[in-house]
């Protein structure tokens, strides 16, 4: 009877969700349109390889010297772009004002004088910018403009020194040449640099959010069986609170898979189609994500059936499922990527089971780490399922379902 | 026999039982009208025989076998129809069927046919369950109680809120489920619905039995009661005499009820009646109502759960 009883509630489960249109959306459609807008708007702002964000600037010549040539013809490089139309100090004010341009360089008159003559000179050049713009891109101009400007003593100091060859040597300097000095080596898959990119980001990211979900479909049909009393008659037929719970816990498992699958076709072809990266995801992979997969779904369920077992209303769900679920999405990693928190916030990170899912992820699509890689994150998912399972298991045969 | 002995039951926290000692026996095949007012023990009653709760002291047999060990080994010789519309609103008729059939093992094909025809529900098979009337409803709760054809059937209140035909059509249908030798617990706080279906009756109130006994034994319980319809109203002093003899109470619509008039005294009540020129409609003596019997064992007060 018990295999009967776990089938018919297993088909039950799936036509009762397949009627239900605002779970379905909240399943489906809530974490595909995320992965979608949240890849898109990080798209360059996750870039982790090729031109960089490409920053605009402008440049204000008052000296119009051949070093302030020299300068302008320096600052153009491939992550910073120059808007050649704004050359005077009013332009620039007035486009930075209105947002148009982040960043201008102001070269003063004497410029050249000085630069030559005054070894230790400060205040060469005025660099006026939009105070908006986030610290990290801010460094990254300034850090540029500071190699322009040695770069430029650099060449006037050779010239000094070695009139007749020194010229060339000068000509040779620039901050361009200076990119090689430095070997990167990544750990890992070489082909995917840590961070990850808005796509590898945000498609396991917000997958995770919206398996977590399952806690409002569920609390829900709990509260309605519980309050039309099919619980009651259910139990009253002799079905078992393990079988009633074991009867929520496949079709919902079955659920998330299917979002993992439908999350990470978002991720291979629905986001290039709007302009965004592809998610790569080699099929040598396909069986480490499928085990993540099933970690996380189980974590999920038996939360969201721990939760369905304490709470009575639907006030009460939306409170304890869906706001726990944001605090969960907000301190693991899901809304704000992990590598942009300070460290005293990533620490916090760890207590969160979507973290957990979202480093076993990265494990396998960033660092490609095996099984092993996997490992930690999945043990805590299995071992917060069983904690979450056993609490639910005890809590109903208590009468809380 | 169906027995209830000595039941006891108190919810955690609770500073009174929900049930003390109750004892009360159905024959098999029998059934018996539950009574009570709101706060009663009925409900927990139900959900002791039907194991959603474990009774705290005493227990519940059916033959040689408690109810208990009759449940655990095959579940479906007892089965619950709720107060409440217990299936799935966003299911069909049938999808409803198919689901109680299956989770309970039954086959559903040969029950399926019969609970369908006998709840005349073939019409509405494919029709989801929220779309239902209310009395469509009612059956459809009914239709799934019988699916696995218990022998023993705990109905609780299964005609609140529909209107008369199907009121009239389930009783008749519960009528039916007793002919055919099934033993019922009916409860409800229709009067009228347990003295047309019920030939057994027990009163409960404040978790104990206040009377338990075939449904003639119950009414004659109280005295017989002498009813008058005058086309006049009764003079003071007539009034004031009957009142002290008989404690005779005004009705709306020049009724008189006098509960204390014994057989021989109703020709003297009549001919008091008339000598003080009042002229009679109708005249009644006889066993009391189950309504009249239930307000005065329970004292007529009013109960908030």
């Amino acid at each position: 009877m018990k295999r009967s009883a776990l089938t018919a509630l297993w088909f039950k489960e799936w036509l009762a969700l397949s009627r239900d249109r605002f779970g379905l959306a909240t399943l489906f459609v809530m974490p595909a349109v995320f992965i979608l807008i949240m890849s898109l708007a990080l798209r360059d702002t996750l870039k982790t390889s090729g031109s960089g964000p490409q920053l605009r600037y402008a440049v204000v010549d008052l000296d119009d010297s051949m070093a302030s040539r020299e300068a302008v013809e320096l600052l153009a490089s491939p992550n910073f772009l120059p808007d050649a139309k704004v050359i005077t100090e009013a332009a620039v004010r007035e486009a930075i004002a209105s947002g148009r341009l982040p960043f201008a360089v102001i070269i003063p008159k004497g410029f050249e004088q000085r630069l030559t003559e005054e070894i230790g000179a400060t205040g060469l050049v005025t660099l006026r910018l939009d105070p908006t713009v986030a610290v990290l891109a801010r460094s990254a101009f300034r850090q540029h403009l500071l190699g322009v400007l040695g770069t430029l003593k650099a060449r006037n100091f050779l010239r000094t020194m070695d009139p007749m060859f020194g010229g060339a040597a000068a000509s040779a300097l620039n901050p361009q040449s200076l990119q090689g000095t430095v070997t990167e080596e990544s750990v890992g898959r070489v082909e995917h640099l840590a961070p990850p990119t808005a796509v590898q980001q945000n498609v396991p990211a917000w997958m995770i959010f919206g398996m977590f979900f399952v806690v409002m479909p569920i609390t829900a049909i709990f509260i309605t069986e519980r309050q039309n009393g099919t619980l009651q008659r259910q139990r009253s037929l002799g079905i078992g609170h393990g079988t009633l719970l074991l009867g929520k816990l496949v079709p919902f498992m079955g659920v998330n898979l299917i979002q993992t699958v439908l999350m990470l076709g978002v991720g291979v072809w629905v986001v290039p189609l709007f302009g965004g990266e592809s998610l790569a995801l080699p099929v040598a992979i396909w069986p480490l994500l499928a085990a993540v997969a099933l970690c996380l779904s189980l974590a999920a369920v038996s939360w969201a059936l721990l939760v369905a077992t304490l709470v009575r209303t639907t006030e009460q769900a939306t409170v304890m499922g869906g706001v726990g679920n944001i605090l969960m999405g907000a301190i693991g990693g899901i809304m704000v990527p992990r590598f942009v928190m300070p460290a005293e916030m990533r620490v916090w990170t760890n207590l969160s089971p979507m973290a957990w899912g979202l480093d076993a992820f990265h494990a396998v699509m960033l660092r490609g780490s095996g099984w092993m890689g996997l490992m930690p994150g999945a043990l805590r998912l299995l071992l917060f399922a069983g904690i979450a399972l056993t609490l639910a298991t005890w809590l109903a045969r208590r009468g809380r379902i | 026999m169906l027995r209830f002995e000595g039941i006891h039951f108190q919810y955690p926290g609770a500073s009174q039982p929900a049930l003390e000692g109750v004892t009360f026996a159905v024959p098999k095949g029998e059934a018996l009208g539950l009574l009570g007012p709101n706060g009663a023990g009925k409900t927990t009653l139900i959900s002791i025989a039907t194991g959603l709760l474990a009774e705290q002291g005493g227990q519940i047999t059916f033959g040689h076998e408690t109810l208990a060990a009759l449940r655990r080994h095959d579940p479906r010789r007892v089965a619950l129809v709720p107060q409440d519309n217990a299936f799935y609103p966003m299911l069909t008729v049938r999808e409803n069927l198919t689901f109680f059939a299956r989770v309970q093992g039954i086959p559903l094909k040969e029950r399926e046919a019969f609970v369908l025809t006998f709840t005349q529900l073939e019409a509405f098979v494919d029709r989801r369950a929220d779309q239902l009337s209310g009395g469509l409803k009612r059956r459809l709760n009914l239709a799934i109680g019988l699916l696995a054809d218990p022998e023993i059937l705990l109905l609780d209140e299964p005609t609140v809120g529909v209107d008369p035909q199907s009121r009239h059509f389930l009783l008749e249908a519960i009528r039916n489920l007793q002919r055919e030798g099934r033993t019922i617990i009916y409860t409800s706080h229709y009067m009228d619905e347990i003295e047309a279906i019920c030939g057994h009756v027990a009163i409960l109130d404040l978790g104990r039995v206040l009377v338990a006994g075939t449904l003639g034994d119950v009414l004659a319980s109280a005295p017989p009661v002498c009813t008058l319809r005058t086309k006049q109203t009764l003079p003071a002093a007539l009034a004031e005499s009957w009142r002290h003899r008989f404690d005779c109470e005004a009705l709306a619509g020049l009724r008189y009820r006098l509960p204390g008039v014994r057989m021989e005294e109703v020709n003297a009540v009549v001919t008091e009646a008339r000598a003080a020129g009042v002229e009679l409609d109708a005249w009644a003596w006889g066993q009391q109502h189950l309504d009249d019997v239930f307000m005065q064992l329970t004292h007529r007060n009013l109960r908030d759960e």
